[in-house]
């Protein structure tokens, strides 16, 4: 117990990277680039139109034809599920970019000058943070008729808070350390030092963070889309398909089950990679 | 007649809305027209078949010493004049209105033993005597007067059609006079209706703001009597021992409500209730709720695509023919999970003319009535003669509940090169839309009918200016049709407004700013019990009466 809680942040990461099995992260790693592959080509890898409707051949068990069988408009499911990984990914790589950009900037701002400008970012973040974030979406969504991209903005304004205060605390924690020091006695401008040498100190953090928030928005989309506040009726996505397909769940539930565990798969899967890279990262870190 | 009128769309509106958003409530399972039925031996359904027994008999003596009712939402209370969703189910159990539609659209006697039009505004109804409220005291004309007085929309009665009413008295024990503005046939029905039902003035002036509620309920003289209801779980009714028609043969009816029709199907599966009357998605339902069946009746409601018909290019009657020509019904209805009842090519449902002359009659009427079968190659020619022979896009707006119907709809319009995008807005934006007279192209099911053809006058009324009010999604105005309209209320004999909505329907049909799809359909499941005579009137008497073992 007393020797866990000394032990300093680096050794723990190295003593839990040992003990996990690498054909966890392989496995994730290949299924992560799996979906990106049909994220890109998806439509194109189809075997069916997605969209193509055949209502009097709809609910088809799986079968040679259909692999996933067929949805209640007769839609091949197979085809949707590859063309849905798109909007899968495709929202939530902005609304984690997008934070991270803009997260990572303010948190710099507000832990390197700290005082009034720390003062009023970090009452805003905290604002922001109280509010309930999901419910506040569906409410804006369902008032403004809902929409992918209304939800992926939606998503990213209020993720960018939440990744500024992670961000403020890990640049908090470099401020006094001598390089800052050094740099600020050499006269480099706190720009630079912000950006070229406290930022790729905390990149790990930063990362590992855009990366939860990632796999987050994933669930969160689907999330919507399931509400019918994401993605458009029609088009192929995976948490409309959920919804879509979920009264069908006794006559073919291969439709409803596919979109499901695509999402808990590709959700874990970030996340596992996610804390892999941050214990990569953090080790270079150390060892340097 | 332009006050009452407004305010009657207006209200119609709202109770198809109350239905529709019942519908969308209701909506949560399963896939095509469903109609298996293992109890029919000789062909002919137990839905499908007429109470042939007197008005107040069970169907079935059989006794049930039990019942369990599955509905979709929740009842709130059972005033009839604020509570016009799932309360229905329940509520015409308990409270009974004076007639009854028949199963062939006529009217027959309930509490009301007899009933005369004495002139064309004034309607008499004479009430059976010796009908007992639960409390065993007599109903009298006073308590139909005070039940219908709630109704009037000065009263905060939120369901009605009472504002054709100008008095309703009580001259004696058992008389109530109805005298209206003006002549209205479609008036008649109105004592048949679920929103005509009776309960007893005492007890609910004695209950006063609390009528309805909980704790007080309501008290009638229907054959099972409220004995609890929790607004979030259901409902308890018991036999009424000195019922008029005799003891009913079901002692203890409970009634349990649920948030979707998934959850209702395995409480089926499970054993926890016996019968479903109402459910939104037929297959789906049969699908999960394991031995029990369903059976559909195609309803007087009906469901359509509306297109504005004032706003370009909808205002090309090219381009309106054009999309009535590519609408394949066929596929439609395979997509609504078995909800629809049967394929509609007319505004006006051919039920609602069964009141206005025998079937041959009705149908060499209808026969003068264009119709648009699907025909892609018609359709490309339409277009091709329009404003825009090379297809365009507008959004396909509709509220939530439909998307599955409205994806079909929008991709038969892109076989002819329309491209019509899905926008799904939340209920209160559409109904906000309407409001507005915002031009939108729209799929909307009605939910609800009454027996008379005025019915589908919701989508075509305008206000004295001209201007669409009430459910005139299409915008639709032309002074002639307002002419049949108020024609067809003010006249009287049968064979003449056979006539009149004949010609509403050709002219409605020459313009199409409707298409109409589908007869919506009512659906039961059961695997133990069916309903007789289950029609579009089905709720609007003490249907348990009409429930039997199979």
């Amino acid at each position: 117990m007393t020797e866990a809680a000394v032990t300093a942040p680096q050794q723990l990461t190295r003593r839990r990277t040992k003990s996990r099995p690498p054909l966890l992260i392989g496995l994730c790693l290949g299924f992560m680039t799996l979906v990106l592959i049909v994220a890109v080509f998806g439509a194109a890898l189809a075997p069916h139109d997605p969209a193509q409707q055949n209502v009097l051949g709809s609910l088809a068990p799986p079968s040679a034809e259909h692999w996933l069988g067929t949805d209640g408009l007769g839609r091949d499911v197979f085809s949707r599920m590859l063309a849905g990984a798109r909007s899968a990914i495709m929202g939530p790589l902005v609304i984690a970019v997008v934070a991270m950009i803009c997260g990572n900037l303010l948190g710099l701002l507000a832990g390197y000058r700290a005082g009034l400008v720390d003062s009023l970012l970090m009452r805003w973040v905290d604002l922001m943070v109280a509010i309930p974030s999901l419910l506040i979406i569906i409410v804006v969504a369902g008032a403004l008729g809902g929409g992918y991209w209304l939800a992926v903005a939606l998503l990213t304004l209020l993720t960018i808070p939440t990744d500024a205060r992670v961000m403020r605390a890990a640049t908090l924690e470099q401020v006094p350390r001598p390089y800052v020091e050094a740099a600020k006695t050499l006269g480099v401008s706190n720009g630079r030092i912000m950006v070229r040498h406290i930022w790729p100190n905390i990149a790990a953090t930063a990362v590992a963070n855009s990366v939860i928030i990632f796999a987050g928005s994933l669930v969160a989309i689907a999330g919507l889309s399931f509400l019918g506040l994401g993605a458009e009726p029609g088009t192929p996505d995976w948490g409309q398909m959920l919804s879509e397909n979920q009264p069908l769940l006794f006559t073919n539930p291969v439709a409803s089950i596919a979109p499901g565990i695509a999402i808990a798969l590709t959700a874990t899967a970030v996340n596992l990679i996610g804390d892999w890279v941050y214990e990569k990262m953090s080790r270079r870190g150390a060892a340097r | 007649m332009s006050g009452s009128t407004r305010n009657r769309g207006w209200r119609r509106a709202r109770v198809a809305s109350c239905l529709l958003g019942a519908a969308v409530l209701a909506a949560c399972a399963g896939n095509g027209p469903a109609d298996d039925d293992p109890a029919s031996g000789d062909g002919e359904h137990p839905g499908a078949t007429a109470r042939d027994v007197d008005a107040g008999k069970p169907v079935s003596d059989e006794p049930i010493p039990h019942l369990t009712v599955g509905i979709s939402g929740q009842v709130p209370l059972v005033d009839p004049a604020q509570n016009v969703m799932s309360g229905l189910y329940v509520n015409m159990n308990a409270l009974e209105p004076l007639l009854q539609v028949d199963a062939d659209g006529k009217l027959e006697p309930w509490l009301a033993a007899d009933w005369e039009k004495v002139s064309d505004t004034v309607y008499e109804y004479t009430l059976r005597e010796g009908v007992k409220f639960w409390d065993g005291t007599e109903l009298t004309s006073d308590d139909v007067k005070y039940s219908w007085d709630q109704m009037a929309p000065a009263a905060d009665g939120t369901s009605t059609m009472f504002a054709a009413v100008a008095s309703i008295e009580a001259p004696d024990k058992y008389t109530v006079r109805v005298t209206l503005h003006q002549p209205d046939a479609s008036w008649q029905y109105v004592p048949a209706m679920y929103y005509g039902v009776i309960y007893q003035k005492a007890h609910a002036e004695q209950t006063g703001e609390e009528f309805g509620r909980p704790a007080t309920l309501a008290v009638g003289t229907g054959p099972w009597k409220f004995d609890s209801l929790n607004p979030t779980s259901g409902m308890e009714l018991s036999a009424h021992e000195d019922y008029w028609g005799g003891k009913p043969p079901i002692d203890r009816v409970s009634v349990k409500f649920f948030t979707d029709d998934n959850s209702m199907a395995l409480a089926m599966r499970a054993g926890e209730i016996d019968i479903a009357p109402g459910i939104g998605q037929p297959e789906g339902f049969a699908a999960a709720a394991g031995t029990a069946s369903t059976y559909t009746t195609a309803t007087c409601a009906t469901s359509l695509v509306s297109m504005p018909t004032r706003t370009a290019p909808w205002d090309d009657i090219h381009v309106r023919r054009a999309v009535a020509h590519a609408i394949n019904r066929d596929d439609i209805i395979a997509s609504t999970q078995g909800r629809a009842g049967a394929p509609l090519h007319t505004l006006i449902s051919p039920q609602l003319f069964e009141s206005l002359g025998s079937s041959d009659e009705v149908e060499a009427a209808l026969e003068e009535v264009e119709t648009y079968p699907f025909d892609l190659e018609a359709a490309k020619a339409e277009l091709a003669q329009s404003s825009v022979p090379d297809g365009f896009s507008y959004d396909l707006t509709i509220p939530g509940g439909s998307s599955a119907t409205a994806q079909v709809v929008s991709a038969q319009l892109a076989e002819i090169g329309i491209d019509a995008p899905v926008k799904v807005i939340p209920d209160t934006a559409w109904y906000g839309m309407i409001a507005e007279r915002d031009p939108m192209f729209t799929f909307t099911e009605t939910g609800a009918c009454t027996p008379d053809p005025d019915w589908d006058s919701i989508f075509l009324r305008t206000d004295d200016a001209g201007e669409p009010i009430g459910l005139n999604l299409a915008q639709y105005t032309p002074p002639e049709v307002k002419e049949l309209l108020t024609e067809g209320l003010l006249e009287q004999d049968p064979a003449e407004r056979l006539r009149i909505y004949t010609e509403l329907s050709k002219q409605v049909a020459e313009d199409v700013p409707y298409v109409p799809v589908y007869a919506e359909g009512n659906t039961y499941a059961s695997a133990d019990y069916d309903i007789v005579e289950y029609d579009s009137f089905w709720m609007s008497f003490p249907w348990l009466l009409n429930v039997v073992p199979r």
